[in-house]
């Protein structure tokens, strides 16, 4: 083949605009610490980032409902274990108020505390977590018992948290299965007492139920704050799984990416003096 | 019997000619970089031998030669080699065009990131979560509505920058043919200056340079079919249809489409039907691929607002009304014309949670919408909103790689067959030193000669017949 002065300097131009080409995107590599800083520096691998990064983002959110859901049920948890204390004072004064050496003004004072209690009851089965009512199903801006007496005033709903990708936990008890048998207890034995009569053997059996209906509650949320810190476990480590593959898809390997750019560069040296030594040259600068 | 001048006319010959080729080097050394330049030479023969005038010539042996001489100049070009490159040529504008704009397009939507659609999409279904996990806050009720905001105006964005692609690969379309019309005018007058020079007898060999460099240029935009003819003219046919015929030229214009796209048409009429080149390429990015992105990206957002709004009508707001459309969009345009209904306007007690009113802790249209996250009902039918963005990205991706990919190899075919021409054509300085060299010695010996002859006849004029004297 005919080599030519233009061929020589045509295809030298060529293979060091391939050279710095490369060195370019090398240099991108090391610049963002990327290796897909385009969809087409490999389509396939873009279209699963776009995924893996939707799913991580959904994780994350994922979480926050989680501590959203803690909240709840940590301030349901504290609600129970009160009113808890509370009904065991109340069958502490109802086997008080049993004792036939009492009068009427002694049965009196009792009622007194009693009713007090009961304030205290009604207070906890009407306790907030922010603006909302815990114990109303889903009727959260409206206080479960107006009164000891009164009718429940939630719904019966639940309050589900989307904690895990197609998991939903309800986290919530609802005040009429939690607290409606304990104060009606109250209601009863503060009847009772206000009579100046001893608290009926029915009364002192109410308020027993009214306590298993609470520890029924307690242990109730007890399962759904151990089930939430399981998902939290199992969101977590799919998290980390997501993120270890969303680096594995974006990010360059930077020993390889450095190395790659040194041995590039050594080419495009390499290529640059030598063509700089023979394009310089020809026949005419010898005869 | 020869006579003594006869030897002066014959190194006058070889002087001349020596002079002539001398002057041929000059000018492919002055060409040696300009581009299209294929290299001259001269077509030496020796010139008509003497034969004695005698009856039977036996006093001489053979013939006399009289000197050499220049029957023509030529230029030294491969046809065939210009014929394929012409046709890759055309190859390399098609894919070169693809690539330049799809590269455009590809950053305008900045995938894989955190900055992209599929993010504030991602960021949508998330306010929607949180909204499902405290339907009573107030403040979630304005996050759901600032990223659907966001959504909507993100979405208009990338319909916009999509179709900003469509109006300027249009305009290219119009630039090109002006192009073409600009190439085959200055075609046509080469072929009659051409034409002149070849009727006289002579080889137009700088003028068919330009011209063939000419015809390079115009098949990037449209393949060519090119017929020499014996003129020395050469008739350009596009589709078959001629473009330039000796010094005619056959315009092509441009035609709007009922959508206000150009399409390429004989002035004589007719659609253009084009094989390859620029011009295809363009056409076929703005009616086909860019067309088919604009659609995808219409289908994506219609199906997100479409499940979005039907969800959003099922149920209450904060007020214990019914639910208003969260989205609208005109049909046709949706992603370039989607926003948040004007009627939930900035109001975040109209966001929808509840499916019943009473209940403000009802969360399960909240949930439901924040579902549609995975929900796969989207794109063909069977994918998620992120799949069926994922594949739409991967589909901008894919065609964008394919062009790059095809461009550099169409590229580099073009160049190895330029390559080859250029060692057929072009100059080498070498070479031109070597015969400048050549050259420059046959002039000194054929000097020499004429001073040899000069010699010979000083002695015959002035020295012969000098006896006694």
């Amino acid at each position: 083949m005919r080599i030519t002065n233009s061929m020589l300097s045509t295809r030298a131009l060529r293979d060091l605009q391939v050279n710095y080409a490369g060195l370019a995107k090398v240099q991108e590599q090391v610049g963002t610490a990327r290796k897909l800083n385009r969809a087409s520096d490999d389509p396939a691998q873009a279209r699963v980032a776009i995924k893996v990064r939707d799913t991580l983002n959904a994780l994350s959110q994922h979480l926050r409902n989680i501590d959203t859901a803690d909240r709840a049920t940590s301030t349901a948890e504290t609600a129970l274990a009160s009113a808890d204390d509370v009904l065991v004072r109340l069958k502490e004064l109802a086997i008080q108020g049993a004792n036939d050496t009492l009068g009427a003004t002694d049965r009196a004072a009792i009622a007194k505390e009693v009713a007090q209690l009961a304030d205290t009851l009604v207070g906890l089965a009407n306790t907030r977590n922010g603006e909302d009512y815990v114990f109303s199903g889903q009727r959260t801006r409206t206080p479960a018992y107006a009164s000891a007496g009164a009718a429940y005033a939630g719904d019966t709903n639940p309050l589900n948290a989307r904690v895990a990708p197609g998991v939903t936990v309800a986290t919530n008890v609802t005040g009429d299965v939690a607290f409606g048998p304990a104060l009606a207890a109250v209601v009863q034995l503060q009847a009772d007492l206000a009579a100046g009569n001893r608290p009926a053997p029915g009364t002192l059996t109410a308020l027993d139920t009214g306590l298993d209906a609470l520890l029924a509650a307690r242990t109730q949320i007890g399962a759904v704050v151990n089930r939430l810190d399981s998902t939290r476990t199992f969101v977590e480590s799919s998290q980390y799984a997501s993120t270890k593959l969303l680096s594995d898809l974006e990010d360059a390997d930077m020993a390889e990416v450095i190395s790659s750019a040194a041995q590039r560069q050594t080419v495009y040296e390499a290529a640059l003096s030598v063509n700089a030594k023979i394009l310089r040259r020809s026949l005419v600068d010898e005869l | 019997m020869a006579n003594g001048w006869m030897g002066l006319n014959t190194a006058l010959s070889g002087l001349r000619t020596a002079q002539q080729m001398l002057d041929i080097s000059a000018h492919n050394i002055a060409n040696a970089s300009t581009p299209g330049y294929s290299r001259q030479r001269a077509q030496l023969v020796a010139a008509p031998p003497f034969s004695l005038p005698a009856f039977n010539r036996t006093g001489l042996p053979g013939q006399l030669g009289t000197g050499v001489q220049i029957t023509s100049v030529s230029r030294i070009r491969d046809a065939f080699l210009d014929s394929q490159i012409n046709e890759q040529t055309a190859g390399s504008g098609y894919w070169t065009a693809r690539e330049n704009v799809l590269s455009g397009v590809e950053s305008a939507f900045p995938e894989p990131s955190g900055s992209g659609l599929g993010t504030v999409l991602s960021r949508f279904w998330s306010a929607w979560e949180d909204l499902a996990a405290d339907p009573g806050s107030t403040a979630a009720r304005t996050a759901v509505l600032a990223e659907a905001q966001n959504l909507a105006s993100r979405f208009t964005r990338d319909a916009g920058q999509l179709n900003t692609q469509v109006a300027d690969t249009d305009n290219q379309v119009q630039a090109a043919v002006g192009e073409v019309n600009d190439l085959a005018t200055r075609i046509a007058t080469l072929n009659r200056q051409i034409q002149g020079v070849v009727v006289s007898g002579d080889h137009a060999n700088d003028l068919e340079d330009q011209r063939d460099q000419l015809l390079e240029q115009l098949n990037t935009l449209v393949p060519t079919q090119n017929i020499r003819q014996a003129d020395g003219t050469i008739t350009v046919l596009v589709a078959g249809t001629d473009l330039v015929d000796h010094d005619r030229t056959r315009a092509i214009t441009t035609v709007d489409d009922p959508a206000g796209n150009a399409v390429p048409t004989w002035s004589s009429g007719g659609a253009v039907e084009l094989a390859g080149g620029r011009i295809k390429g363009l056409v076929e990015l703005r009616d086909t691929t860019l067309a088919g992105y604009v659609s995808g990206l219409n289908a994506l957002a219609r199906q997100i607002a479409d499940a979005v709004n039907t969800a959003h009508a099922s149920g209450v707001d904060a007020n214990g009304n019914a639910g208003l459309p969260l989205f609208t969009f005109a049909a046709g345009a949706e992603a370039a014309s989607l926003a948040v209904n004007p009627a939930v306007g900035s109001n975040p007690s109209l966001i929808v949670s509840a499916a019943v009113a009473g209940a403000p802790g009802d969360s399960s249209v909240a949930a439901l919408i924040a579902g549609l996250r995975t929900s796969a009902t989207f794109g063909a039918g069977s994918q998620t909103p992120t799949d069926a963005y994922a594949a739409f990205i991967g589909q901008i991706g894919t065609d964008s790689r394919q062009a790059t990919e095809l461009a550099g190899n169409q590229g580099l075919v073009v160049q190895q067959l330029q390559a080859r021409r250029e060692s057929t054509s072009g100059v080498s300085l070498d070479e031109e030193a070597a015969d400048v060299m050549r050259f420059q010695q046959a002039y000194s010996a054929s000097a020499r000669v004429i001073t040899a002859i000069d010699e010979m006849l000083d002695v015959l004029i002035n020295k012969t017949g000098m006896v006694g004297r």
